[in-house]
């Protein structure tokens, strides 16, 4: 197989893996800046689809400040630059952050879902192009489809290789 | 003497180190304040818990912790689930089911039936080890011996959650096992099930469905047993005395029959069949063979497998039925019965029969005593289907082995 038609191969798998990938991660973000003067009050919200019992922990920017979220206080805790919520049964979780507008606009999260003993990178705004595609974060409990989609393009690369070298 | 220091030393390690013995089998976890009851502030807090020290070792909050409290409350409203077996022995449960070993092959079957997590099963019977064909994905279980020679010391080191025993069936070597285990390591619990009988089976499979929180596979899977059983006994309840077939059922030995009390002689009467030997003393009585010439069955049915160890999920060579019913048929004197003149000498193998499988069996016989009634009740393709949707196997039972004959 040339180099081309491997890389035809290798595009049409990630095209057909997008879906599932996107599909895996219940724990998408949205980020508006709902206020321009001087400082930033960001309001980020969390939309939570098939994980019905679960944890979620977001990374705040360097000089950000946690101001607020419509989230049960008792299922909520700042500390150490991070927000973590507990989730039952919430299908979004909303909160604000004021930012320094000299600081960085990256936000990145985890969640684990405790019921299908599942986890990984929470997807959206904010997120870097790495964490979208990431596999999960913590050890996982359990092999995630996204990681093994991983292994197989990995596989089909090294195959391609193999196969060219074959030829020569 | 040196397997029972050995097993002395195993049990002395377990009991020794809480760590290793695992959880405190007592509580529900998160229980914050140890009602019993997990209250959805108590989990909110038992998350937060686990969220903060991020999961590590030795944190107060451990993820299997919060993964096992959210199925409690989730699965069992918070509050412990409370079971009992088929051995009428009551048992809490404040837990899922992580670590299972299973000593009846009926009951492995069932819990496969129910999509209970392979890697959650530790340990399995010999026997069942044996069954590479129907059983493949446990191959790399750890066997643990029969109830009649069982590995206890492979047992308590595998620190199972939950052992699986008969529970009417060879009570004698179950109840030693049982006793073994739970005065070693009390925090082990014992279900004691048979998953084979027709009478119990459905009751099984809910109470199995609920200890592993299968509740909805098993409801997919008693609709599916029970369309099949409930339509043989619709079409059965309108026979009179008079009108069920008479048959003679013969065990693997020549001449050894069932009587009442036997699961064969509940099955031959769910299909329609009047087993001539039933008032007999024993429940597997070995009679005489004028007996058989004089009663006249118009159907004979014999059991292979075991001790006539030919088809099944073994293999589809035909010729070992085939011989043997020549055989049968050729017996001195039986020239003249109904069943050897009208052709209804039939063969079926014991899985099909004796285990949970047994309403497979049972559809056989129904459609043998009463062709006509059961014309389309096309038990071949229900077996296929049970292999497909409830075992997630690809053997063929069409093509693949031959469980009846002809």
């Amino acid at each position: 197989m040339n180099l081309p038609a491997c890389g035809i191969v290798i595009l049409c798998t990630l095209l057909l893996a997008a879906p599932a990938l996107a599909g895996e991660a219940p724990v998408t973000r949205t980020i508006a800046d709902i206020d321009g003067d001087g400082e930033s009050l960001l309001m980020v919200v969390l939309s939570i689809d098939g994980m019905e019992i679960g944890g979620i922990i977001e990374t705040l920017p360097g000089g950000s400040t946690f101001e607020g979220t419509d989230h049960p206080p008792a299922q909520v805790a700042v500390s150490d630059g991070r927000a973590m919520f507990s989730v039952i049964g919430e299908g979004e979780i909303r909160y604000t952050i004021t930012m320094p507008s000299a600081a960085g606009t990256g936000i990145s999260g985890t969640w684990e879902d405790f019921l299908n003993e599942t986890n990984g990178m929470v997807t959206g705004d904010g997120a870097t192009a790495a964490e979208e595609q990431a596999s999960p974060a913590p050890p996982p409990a359990s092999s995630a489809p996204g990681a093994l989609v991983a292994v197989a393009v990995v596989g089909l690369l090294l195959l391609c290789l193999h196969a060219g070298g074959g030829r020569r | 003497m040196k397997r029972r220091i050995l097993l002395a030393l195993v049990l002395a390690a377990v009991l020794a180190a809480p760590a290793l013995a695992g959880p405190d089998a007592a509580a529900i976890p998160g229980d914050a304040d140890g009602d019993m009851h997990l209250t959805r502030a108590e989990l909110a807090g038992a998350i937060l818990g686990y969220l903060r020290d991020g999961g590590s070792a030795g944190a107060a909050t451990g993820r299997q912790d919060v993964q096992d409290a959210a199925c409690v409350y989730s699965c069992w409203g918070g509050t412990p689930l409370e079971v009992t077996d088929s051995a009428g022995r009551e048992t809490v449960m404040v837990r899922p089911l992580r670590r299972v070993v299973v000593f009846n092959g009926e009951t492995l079957e069932t819990l496969r039936s129910l999509d209970f997590e392979t890697e959650r099963i530790v340990g399995i019977d010999k026997y069942s080890m044996e069954k590479s064909a129907f059983f493949p994905e446990f191959q790399d279980a750890e066997n643990v011996g029969s109830i009649w020679s069982p590995d206890l010391e492979r047992v308590v080191s595998l620190r199972p959650d939950a052992v699986f025993l008969y529970a009417t069936i060879s009570t004698g070597a179950c109840d030693e096992i049982q006793a073994k285990l739970q005065s070693s390591d009390p925090s082990i619990r014992i279900f004691r099930f048979d998953c084979y009988k027709p009478a119990s089976y459905m009751d099984e499979v809910e109470t199995v469905g609920a200890i592993t929180g299968r509740e909805e596979e098993a409801a997919r899977f008693a609709a599916f047993y029970t369309g099949i059983m409930d339509r043989i006994a619709g079409e059965v309840a309108a026979l009179s005395e008079g009108d069920r077939v008479p048959v003679y059922f013969e065990y693997y030995d020549e001449y050894k029959t069932v009587a009442t009390g036997s699961g064969y002689d509940e099955k031959i009467r769910l299909a329609g069949g009047r087993n001539l030997f039933a008032d007999e003393p024993a429940e597997y009585p070995n009679i005489e063979p004028e007996a058989v010439i004089a009663a006249n069955p118009s159907v004979v049915i014999k059991l292979v497998g075991k001790k006539l160890e030919f088809g099944g999920y073994r293999g589809g060579d035909a010729a070992p039925f085939a011989a043997l019913q020549h055989q049968i048929m050729a017996r001195p004197g039986w020239w003249s019965l109904d069943a050897v003149q009208q052709q209804r000498v039939y063969l079926i193998h014991s899985d099909l029969l004796g285990g949970a499988q047994h309403f497979i069996g049972t559809a056989y016989l129904a459609e043998w005593f009463s062709p006509e009634r059961f014309a389309g009740l096309d038990p071949g393709t229900l077996h296929r289907q049970y292999l497909r949707e409830f075992q997630h196997l690809a053997f063929d039972p069409l093509t693949d082995g031959i469980f009846v004959y002809p």
